[in-house]
């Protein structure tokens, strides 16, 4: 008889936390997805040297797959932004009329590192210029100890001038060095929302199941409506409690002063998000989330011992209900910060570091696997797809843009002058070309949204920005290499290899 | 979207895909439809590094035009058979090829276009006095000034009489050493040239998988026994399929090294010179103590 699944057990961060078999199948699970990936490309290699013929079919039948497949994310993509200007369009307190809602607290997670007191102020502005009752919105501003003394004193200063416009508002200061956390905002959160409970919630008798908490990210600006979304989303919901919502996080916060690059590699998480928005049964959580506070303390809130509470927090919830939990997405946006440093090259290594840090949820693939494996209430079929779903995405992410973008021209490297000869061989690099030309296509779409997304241009800025925003797409094709695959594989291999990353704060930097 | 409307999509791209493979790649094996409707295998010829708008004629018939970025050219669609190809552009000479082009395999072509009318420049070896110049002097004639470009092509002359030295050793020194370079044995990249007996052969010393087309064989191949006697010869300027020979009545050709189906272009270059050198895209020459240069480049 199958042990009985105990989810508290099994809150497992990294592998060399468990031993023994559980060790090995742990382990098994962090290396599967690059050993995949690397064999993909070292199969590559060596195919395209031993076998060029088949290997140039295989590519053929790949590019026209990679088209095929862009189409119909472009279709989710289209469907998704139609939704989200709906939703932009709605009168969400007028449709709340409808609910009792008084009774709804709105508790916001904002953790902070060491961060301009600028940027925490204007986050907070927005959250007070929402059309939502600022006395229902409990503020909950989580300070790191090991940041030093400015972070606390910033704290104390937002406390002061923000206090008493909000239901409440705590800080909390996270200590360091807590055994058995990584530093992070996962451990963060997790701590201010303990401290929460214990100081708000249970002093002032708010039940638990009346509280949505939004995890936020401190430069996490919000649309007006977005708690009044959020609000009717959750009333209207057969599960409110069995699920997250997730907005869309789009980085307009700083566009206009973000490079080229950093603006496409946003808009390319964005849409990402939108697409995933449509596939809901693909969908984890991603950034800032929101869900109710007694789900949260059910599951422990988010797990403090890794890298990627933000999608972990939703296997968390899975696991422990069995199965019966989903995303809700909101389709409604939040507003981020894209990536923007004092100089261009510091940019681009900060674009690399965060997407290597999201590419790093892989981390997620043997906490599922490994979880599937002990409970056995979630049905053999249901697992069985959200195996195919995470191996397909985590391979595809870092190997794709490498096969249609570089691998597609090894066989006639490396094939060798009889292949050379061949119709095929020459054919090759045409076909490749004029696929990918098609696919680039959809890219005039892309464009079309990020720009329907994105705030007016500033009087400041020339119109020839406008332009640039539309061209500026032409750089897909290297962001998705550069910075898609190539930290991916970066992020993968370090997990196979236990060499495990610790949480990097995306420092934020806009310009004056 | 709703799970019915994507089960809608994935089900008619599944579609696409299934038709649309076949066909693809069928077609990129050179599978065409006949004029009465039967699949037929066709070949095609690549033509390599053209000049941008030079055109390609098969059996006297347009086929294709060279971009101005992409200079190299797929001619498909070709039924297995013997061709003659042509290629053309105004201002250069034409150049032709016999080739038999076979079923499902490409026939590769490297056109040398000489331009019909090669521009020489006289590079003197003091730097021309201005007349104004002398005037505002008083008449004096200055003291004349060497020519910079003039002293160092002259060096050039003197390097190339002296045995090919690398300052750093290469994994593959000895094997340059065994090849005993100097006037009448050269090489560029992976290709030796070699002038035995007024005969001139071809040799490729790199990979056998890297073999060029217009080569073809990894044995030492004669490419070239002219009557004239050879003077001197090196590769032809920015080419590495082609070199300028010299003879002994001072006349340069330019020479394609492909002689595959039994012909070869070649092409006058100079009338008459002494001596010559090839720097890159520059040939040097000298008629009696003139010094002139021609840009290969322009």
């Amino acid at each position: 008889m199958p042990k009985e699944y105990i989810y508290e057990n099994y809150r497992i961060g990294r592998g060399d936390e468990v031993s023994g078999k559980d060790y090995l199948l742990y382990r098994f699970y962090e290396i599967l997805p690059g050993f995949l990936s690397w064999l993909t490309i070292i199969l590559a290699v060596v195919c395209s040297y031993l076998l060029p013929l088949y290997t140039a079919i295989f590519i053929i039948a790949f590019d026209v797959f990679w088209l095929l497949k862009t189409a119909y994310l472009s279709l989710h993509l289209k469907e998704n932004w139609k939704r989200i200007k709906e939703h932009l369009s709605t009168d969400w307190v007028e449709k709340l009329v409808h609910f009792k809602y008084d009774h709804i607290y709105h508790m916001i997670m904002l953790p902070f590192y060491k961060e301009d007191e600028k940027l925490i102020e204007k986050t907070l502005k927005s959250l007070l210029n929402c059309d939502y009752n600022s006395k229902r919105l409990i503020i909950v501003l989580a300070a790191e100890a090991r940041a030093g003394k400015e972070p606390l004193e910033i704290a104390a200063r937002m406390n002061k001038k923000f206090g008493k416009e909000f239901g409440h508002f705590l800080v909390t200061v996270h200590p360091d060095g807590i055994v058995g956390e990584m530093a992070g905002k996962g451990s963060n959160i997790s701590y201010a929302a303990e401290e929460a409970r214990k100081l708000v919630l249970d002093k002032k008798k708010i039940p638990y199941d009346d509280v949505l908490v939004s995890a936020f990210d401190i430069d996490t600006i919000v649309y007006s409506q977005y708690f009044a979304c959020l609000t009717w989303m959750f009333l209207a919901n057969e599960n409110p409690y069995n699920t997250s919502f997730q907005p869309v996080p789009v980085f307009n916060n700083n566009i206009f002063e973000a490079p080229a690059i950093s603006r496409v590699v946003a808009f390319s998480g964005t849409f990402w998000q939108m697409v995933q928005q449509e596939r809901q049964k693909r969908m984890a959580t991603f950034s800032s989330h929101s869900v109710a506070f007694s789900t949260l303390y059910k599951v422990g809130y988010w797990q403090s011992n890794m890298v990627s509470e933000d999608s972990r927090i939703f296997w968390n919830c899975y696991m422990k209900f069995n199965g019966n939990y989903i995303v809700t997405p909101m389709a409604y946006p939040v507003s981020m910060d894209a990536n923007l440093a004092h100089s261009f090259w510091q940019t681009m290594k900060n674009i690399y570091k965060q997407q290597r840090r999201w590419a790093y949820g892989v981390e997620n693939f043997a906490y599922i696997m490994f979880n599937f494996s002990k409970n056995q209430n979630i049905p053999k079929w249901e697992k069985f797809k959200i195996f195919i779903i995470n191996v397909d995405g985590y391979w595809s992410l870092a190997t794709n843009p490498l096969m249609i973008f570089l691998l597609g021209w090894l066989p006639i490297i490396l094939g060798g002058r009889e292949f050379n000869t061949t119709m095929v061989s020459f054919n090759l690099p045409y076909i490749t070309r004029d696929i990918m030309m098609i696919t680039m296509s959809n890219l005039i779409l892309s464009s079309m949204v990020a720009v329907s997304l994105m705030p007016s241009v500033p009087e400041t800025k020339k119109r020839v920005k406008k332009f640039y925003h539309i061209i500026q797409w032409l750089l897909v094709p290297l962001t998705i290499t550069i910075f898609g695959a190539i930290p991916a594989l970066d992020a993968q291999t370090r997990l196979m290899f236990g060499r495990y990353m610790g949480f990097w704060v995306t420092p934020k930097h806009r310009s004056e | 979207m709703t799970p019915k409307q994507q089960f809608r999509y994935i089900l008619g791209l599944f579609a696409v895909f299934i038709i649309v493979i076949p066909l693809i790649i069928f077609y990129s094996f050179g599978y065409r439809i006949s004029d009465n409707f039967k699949v037929v295998k066709t070949g095609g010829i690549f033509v390599s590094n053209v000049e941008g708008g030079a055109s390609v004629l098969l059996n006297g018939k347009f086929k294709k035009s060279a971009g101005m970025i992409d200079r190299n050219m797929l001619v498909q669609n070709v039924k297995p058979g013997n061709y003659t190809v042509n290629v053309e552009k105004e201002g250069y000479r034409p150049w032709v090829k016999y080739i038999k082009v076979q079923e499902q395999l490409v026939e590769v072509c490297f056109p040398l276009l000489v331009p019909s009318e090669l521009k020489s420049e006289e590079i003197t070896k003091y730097i021309p006095i201005d007349k104004s110049d002398l005037k505002r002097k008083g008449g004096k004639r200055p003291k004349p000034e060497l020519n910079d470009e003039y002293t160092d092509v002259i060096e050039l002359f003197k390097e190339a009489k002296k045995p090919a030295k690398s300052i750093f050793p290469t994994w593959n020194s000895k094997e340059i050493a065994t090849l005993r370079l100097g006037p009448m044995r050269k090489l560029k990249g992976k290709i030796f040239l070699s002038n035995e007996n007024n005969k001139m052969y071809v040799k490729w010393i790199g990979k056998k998988d890297q073999l060029p087309f217009f080569i073809n064989t990894m044995s030492k191949k004669l490419i070239y026994a002219p009557e004239k006697t050879i003077k001197a010869f090196d590769f032809y300027p920015k080419r590495e399929d082609a070199f300028v020979v010299q003879f002994d009545d001072g006349s340069l050709f330019g020479v394609e090294i492909d002689t595959r189906f039994g012909y070869q272009n070649s092409y006058r270059i100079v009338k008459y010179c002494s001596r010559f050198i090839v720097n890159y895209e520059m040939l040097f020459y000298f008629v009696g103590d003139k010094l002139y240069s021609i840009d290969f480049e322009s």
